[in-house]
Formats: structure tokens, C-alpha cells, sequence
């Protein structure tokens, strides 16, 4: 088994968790900084999460899909250009395949349903670490 | 016997759908304690409404409705009110991913609607809600599951007791 380095995944990923639910966005920062991984920034809107990507160049975005005024697909979308080194994890309590393969079409990278395992939003984070080191 | 279908179809939606169980990140658990189905006035509803931490969500395409959520604690901290939100919106979308994969009804759920307080902007998105709602009153079917939020011993919260008001009806075109 490997074991890997927080400070080496720290220096890697640039985390950004946006939810417009307090509870929602608030967990996922503790289970993320209980393991020891740092979050780069917090948006409550998809609006705020662009603004906060653009500033902070975050390279992981764990998003959640039914907010106010644009849904975390659009969001995916709007930074799925084909050019983008964003990676997305989506995390929702829409759970049908539709709305899976849509995610997942846009360009999303794994995509969890709520109420979620701290252990598979740890996974998920680390699989988008070793897509990163690995250059892909 | 359209009609026949359609209506016991929305039932088994409304009843059988919704969860009974819910484990909130081991933070909390949430029970479904009781479905009813007896009339609520427009005026019951507006009263429970006002004077109750409320979430509308509004769901359309093939199944189409609202459901109302309305915190009958008597005072509730910033984070059982995030906890209930969080809740509705978990029950909802299991609802609605239900109703999806195994009776291929399609639908799209709104962003919630929260009514925390007493400022303006919450006053008038509450007459704009109200006469919605006093619409679907007279012209769907109504039900009403309750629901219990039970903290685990390490967050020492009282238990939450909600309200979740349904009006739904299928989209005949589906048919």
C-alpha cells in the first residue's frame, strides 16, 4: 500500500467546495481538513465559485448541482473547455442516471450522492491527486 | 380508466416514495413519523407558514408540485435550521430520483425558497409563495408527512420536528 503524503497532496490540489447549503459545504470542509487536506476557498453560489476559481486557479471543485441562479452542470460546463485543468467532483441529492451521465458528460470527474461516506469523499479527492501528479 | 391510473399512480408516488429513513452523516437521524392526508385550509396552512422557519421547493417536468417544509420546533439555532434544509432537500431528492428509475417520471428540482425571518425581502417572497400555495390547495392533491430530526448524544440538539406538505400531480401529456 502507499502511503501518501498530506503536505504533497496540500501542495498539489487547490481546493474549492461549493454548496449554497451551510450544513452541506461546512461538512465536507471538516471531513476535508480532518484528513488533513486544506480547502482553498468556499462558495455558497455558482457566481461565487467562478469568481473564487478564476482568483485562486483551485484545481479540484467539489460542487453540489441545485443552487440559485446557475446549477453546478453549468458550472462544470462553463470551465470544461477542453483547455481547463479543473477537476470536479459533484456531490447531490439528485441521484437518478440521467443526472449522473449528464455530470459526468460535462466533466465531471466522479460524482457522489447524498448523504455521502466521508471515506468515498476522501477516494474521490485522491483520485483527482494522482489524475494531477500523474499529468493527466 | 385514464384517470383511474393516473390517480393511483400519483398516490403510490406520494406514499410509497417517499423515505422513511435517513442517516444525516451520523450527525443525525431523520424518521418519517407519520403520513396524513386530511384537508388543511388554505388559512391553517398560511398561519404555519408565518410563524415557522419555512423551505418551499418548487419540482416540474413529468411529476410537478411543491413541497413545503415548515420547522414546527418551537426555537431552532442557525444550525438545526441548515440541518432541516440539508434534510428536505435529501428527502426530495431521493423522491424524485425514485420516481425517475422506476417509473421513468421525469422532473427538475428548484433551488429552495427559505423563509428565515421577518425582513421585507422575506415578507414579500412569502405573499409571492402564499399564492401559489393557495393555488395548489385548490387544485391538487395534498399530502402531509412528518418528519423527526434525532441528533446524535455528541451534538446535544433538541429534536426537530417538521412538516413536509406536498401537492403533486403527474403530468397527463406523460401519458
Amino acid at each position: 500500500m502507499t502511503v501518501i503524503n498530506k503536505s504533497d497532496i496540500n501542495q498539489v490540489l487547490k481546493t474549492v467546495v461549493v454548496d449554497d447549503s451551510d450544513f452541506s459545504r461546512k461538512l465536507i470542509v471538516d471531513i476535508l481538513e480532518r484528513n488533513g487536506l486544506k480547502v482553498t476557498g468556499e462558495a455558497s453560489s455558482a457566481k461565487e465559485a467562478a469568481e473564487i476559481i478564476a482568483k485562486t486557479g483551485a484545481n479540484l471543485v467539489i460542487t453540489d448541482i441545485v443552487m440559485p441562479d446557475k446549477n453546478g452542470i453549468e458550472l462544470i460546463r462553463q470551465f470544461s473547455d477542453g483547455f481547463s485543468d479543473i477537476n470536479f467532483i459533484v456531490v447531490s441529492s439528485l441521484n437518478q442516471e440521467r443526472v449522473i451521465v449528464e455530470a459526468i458528460t460535462a466533466g465531471a470527474l466522479d460524482f457522489l450522492k447524498k448523504p455521502f461516506e466521508e471515506e468515498h469523499l476522501i477516494q474521490s479527492v485522491l483520485k483527482v491527486f494522482h489524475r494531477i501528479s500523474e499529468g493527466g | 380508466m385514464f384517470s383511474l391510473r393516473k390517480k393511483k399512480q400519483e398516490k403510490r408516488i406520494l406514499k410509497d416514495i417517499f423515505p422513511k429513513e435517513i442517516n444525516l452523516y451520523d450527525v443525525a437521524h431523520c424518521n418519517l413519523v407519520k403520513i396524513s392526508q386530511t384537508p388543511i385550509s388554505s388559512q391553517e396552512l398560511e398561519q404555519e407558514f408565518k410563524n415557522n422557519h419555512s423551505i418551499v421547493f418548487n419540482f416540474s417536468g413529468e411529476i410537478f408540485g411543491q413541497a413545503l417544509a415548515v420547522c414546527s420546533s418551537e426555537t431552532v439555532s442557525d444550525k438545526e435550521k441548515d440541518i432541516f434544509q440539508e434534510t428536505v432537500n435529501i428527502i426530495l431528492g431521493k423522491f424524485l430520483s425514485f420516481a425517475e428509475e422506476s417509473m421513468e417520471l421525469v422532473s427538475h428540482l428548484s433551488s429552495p425558497i427559505v423563509f428565515r425571518g421577518d425582513s421585507d425581502n422575506d415578507r414579500l417572497k412569502g405573499i409571492r409563495t402564499l399564492s401559489v400555495l393557495n393555488q395548489s390547495l385548490r387544485q391538487s392533491d395534498f399530502h402531509q408527512f412528518t418528519y423527526e430530526i434525532n441528533f446524535t448524544k455528541a451534538e446535544n440538539y433538541p429534536t426537530i420536528v417538521f412538516n413536509l406538505y406536498v401537492f403533486n400531480r403527474v403530468e397527463e401529456a406523460r401519458k
